[in-house]
């Protein structure tokens, strides 16, 4: 048992990563019809300038990641969801995979063309330091980057769950989510609480880029989950 | 009538248009280019006609082009030759130039990681800009039109396809025979006292990464040595923490690593974190900004260097002014390209220009393709201005150069320190077999004899 643990838990920061892409994405397409392709390009943005703004511009780790993640995350996904999704939520299937392929390949591209190609190693941990072994498990020590990871992922899920429980907020986005004709039949603008900051999908990829660092300890679009 | 006269215009408004652009895509990007030949001047992939012209040599200048990739995956790790070769050109210019020509890196392409990118680069340097060589440092490096062409080119051997022509010159030797750098191999086990290796490399999709470390793992396991892990399917940019305990399990008291410098941090982070008291030796890692950053995590690391001069040799008070061209490579790096000076592709381009202009200078006033090529073949002992082991290009697109000289150095502290050299030489040249790996006095030209 020891020895399979040996081998499971080391994949535990990949699971909580994709667990929080695989939510966003979800909560995306069942919201707005897109699937996002460029999902894993608009957490590379985030995870990118989080590391460029702690390395290169010296600002603290918790300003980085508002302004990275909190704040440029939203940002992105109001521009991305006014100006792109919603106008071809309606459209074919052949324009909304070309839209998220485009800014799949688009988005690195464009940040290649402002800061250079150049890796960008040492991505900062937000919480935890990954040379840091806390304890261990089965023989794994246990180390910033297992903390970290495990620690965001149940802090946001919890967080959206309850906010999708337990707020009115939350039962918008259910409803909007479960059928945006009928909630909007009942007087509900559903566009309306797509902007909101946070657990908005188009504003959700930030998170498991920034709050899941160095499974490898460089930042470049080879190593953006997909 | 109105109608008809109303499209007549329009016809003719679009058909001045559709000269314009015309005219307009045929001119040449490069202004200085005047000079044409008939091989420059084909833009068909399959034309042979063998080049050996004067292609972007004007009275003045001689027009250099660089393909690399600056995007994409596996981007920062290649994108260094056009700043190598450049600084060099500075060099050489600020000193009046090549019989009157200033050399110029007229076209710094990035093939953005994509094979079709990168031929289509090649057309773009070759057929567009009209470069009289090409710098290459692209994991897509495909041999075909620059062989067809007879175009000069210098650069980074990834590939493992640069040996099929005599006008291709990969820096340290156009041949990628892992086999003959076994000994080497076999002599660095043999002097850390290494019982039991272990080889960790990507999978036959990064070949440039599977080859070598493949070839070493069963040519020195035929040889007696005991490998006793390989992994070479390792996953780019994911967790070796199975291979780490792994080779815990087996024993192995050093790995070597055939990945990428930012993947052999990860690995070394693991070993830290499992207490596995083993030695690494890497094949790529050679950074001082990765250093920088990373020094508690790479102590002790050591890395082979094969042919080049250590960066140190030319700072450490150990060896004054013994690597005297390495002091000149850092000093015109750090003034013209500062952010590449310890830049390893960089290093290559640097190579690589040194052996172009060698090439142009013995030229002449008679400055062709085939000129340079065959001056530059002509050359037995090439040591690019002192920053490197003797290449002997009289055979290096074929066999690689004997005895294989390499300097390794190891992480102490926060700098590369040259290792396992004798006295103030830093290489070590190994013969023999690689049961019975010679170490061998370092030939003639050999930086430091």
């Amino acid at each position: 048992m020891e020895h399979f643990l040996g081998f499971a838990i080391p994949g535990v920061p990949y699971g909580c990563t994709y667990a929080i892409v695989a939510v966003g994405l979800v909560l995306t397409y069942q919201a707005t019809g897109v699937f996002n392709f460029a999902y894993g390009a608009q957490a590379y943005l985030s995870a990118f300038l989080f590391t460029r703004l702690v390395q290169n511009e010296h600002l603290p780790v918790w300003l980085a990641f508002v302004l990275s993640v909190v704040v440029l995350g939203p940002v992105v996904g109001v521009a991305f969801d006014r100006l792109l999704f919603s106008k071809i939520a309606n459209t074919n299937t052949t324009a909304k995979l070309v839209t998220g392929i485009s800014l799949f390949v688009g988005i690195p591209a464009v940040l290649a063309v402002f800061f250079g190609s150049a890796n960008q190693y040492n991505s900062p941990s937000i919480l935890f330091p990954p040379d840091t072994v806390y304890f261990r498990v089965a023989g794994t020590p246990i180390n910033g980057i297992y903390v970290t990871t495990a620690l965001t992922t149940v802090v946001v899920l919890v967080a959206l769950g309850l906010l999708l429980r337990f707020s009115n907020l939350g039962l918008q986005m259910r409803g909007s989510v479960e059928s945006r004709r009928l909630i909007e039949l009942d007087g509900v603008n559903a566009g309306r609480w797509w902007p909101w900051p946070g657990p908005s999908p188009d504003s959700w990829p930030p998170w498991p880029a920034c709050c899941s660092p160095p499974c490898t300890p460089s930042c470049s679009s080879a190593t953006t989950p997909p | 009538m109105r109608g008809r006269r109303g499209n007549w215009v329009v016809s003719v408004v679009s058909l001045a248009a559709v000269a314009v652009v015309a005219a307009g895509c045929s001119s040449s990007a490069t202004p200085a280019t005047t000079t044409t030949t008939a091989a420059s001047t084909s833009t068909t992939s399959g034309s042979a006609s063998g080049g050996g012209g004067s292609p972007g040599v004007t009275a003045t200048q001689v027009s250099v082009a660089a393909i690399s990739t600056k995007t994409g995956p596996l981007a920062g790790y290649f994108n260094g030759i056009g700043p190598g070769m450049e600084a060099y050109f500075d060099l050489v210019n600020s000193q009046g130039g090549i019989n009157g020509r200033k050399i110029v890196l007229s076209a710094d392409l990035d093939d953005g990681g994509s094979p079709s990118q990168f031929t289509q680069q090649v057309h773009t340097a070759i057929d567009q800009d009209h470069a009289f060589a090409v710098g290459v440092a692209s994991a897509w490096f495909t041999p075909g039109y620059f062989v067809s062409t007879g175009t000069p080119t210098y650069g980074y051997n990834v590939s493992a396809n640069w040996q099929t022509s005599p006008n291709l010159f990969a820096a340290g030797g156009s041949t990628q025979i892992y086999s003959a750098g076994v000994p080497t191999m076999g002599y660095f086990i043999k002097a850390t006292k290494s019982k039991a290796v272990a080889f960790i490399s990507y999978g036959p999709s990064i070949s440039s990464s599977y080859d070598a470390c493949n070839a070493y793992a069963t040519d020195l396991k035929n040889a007696g040595y005991n490998i006793n892990y390989v992994d070479v399917g390792a996953q780019l940019g994911g967790s070796y923490a199975s291979d780490v305990q792994r080779m815990q399990q087996a024993g192995s008291d050093l790995v070597v690593s055939c990945m990428q410098s930012s993947d052999n941090i990860t690995m070394a982070r693991d070993i830290q974190q499992y207490g596995l008291n083993i030695k690494q030796l890497w094949l790529n890692g050679y950074d001082q900004t990765l250093l920088n950053q990373y020094a508690s995590l790479m102590k002790g690391v050591y890395l082979n260097l094969t042919g080049s001069v250590p960066f140190s040799a030319a700072t450490l008070p150990k060896y004054g002014n013994t690597y005297s061209g390495m002091q000149q490579y850092i000093a015109t790096m750090n003034k013209y390209e500062p952010t590449f000076t310890f830049n390893g592709v960089a290093f290559q381009g640097w190579q690589s220009a040194v052996l172009l202009v060698a090439g142009i200078k013995a030229a002449g006033n008679n400055v062709t393709q085939a000129n340079v090529i065959a001056e530059d073949n002509k050359i037995s002992n090439f040591n690019a201005d002192g920053t490197t082991a003797p290449v002997d290009w009289t055979s290096a697109h074929t066999t690689n150069t004997l005895p294989s000289c390499s300097a390794f150095v190891q992480v102490q502290g926060t700098t590369y320190v040259p290792v396992l050299g004798s006295g103030k030489q830093v290489f070590v040249c190994v013969n023999g077999s690689a049961k019975n790996p010679t170490v061998e006095p370092a030939p003639p030209g050999t930086p430091g004899a």
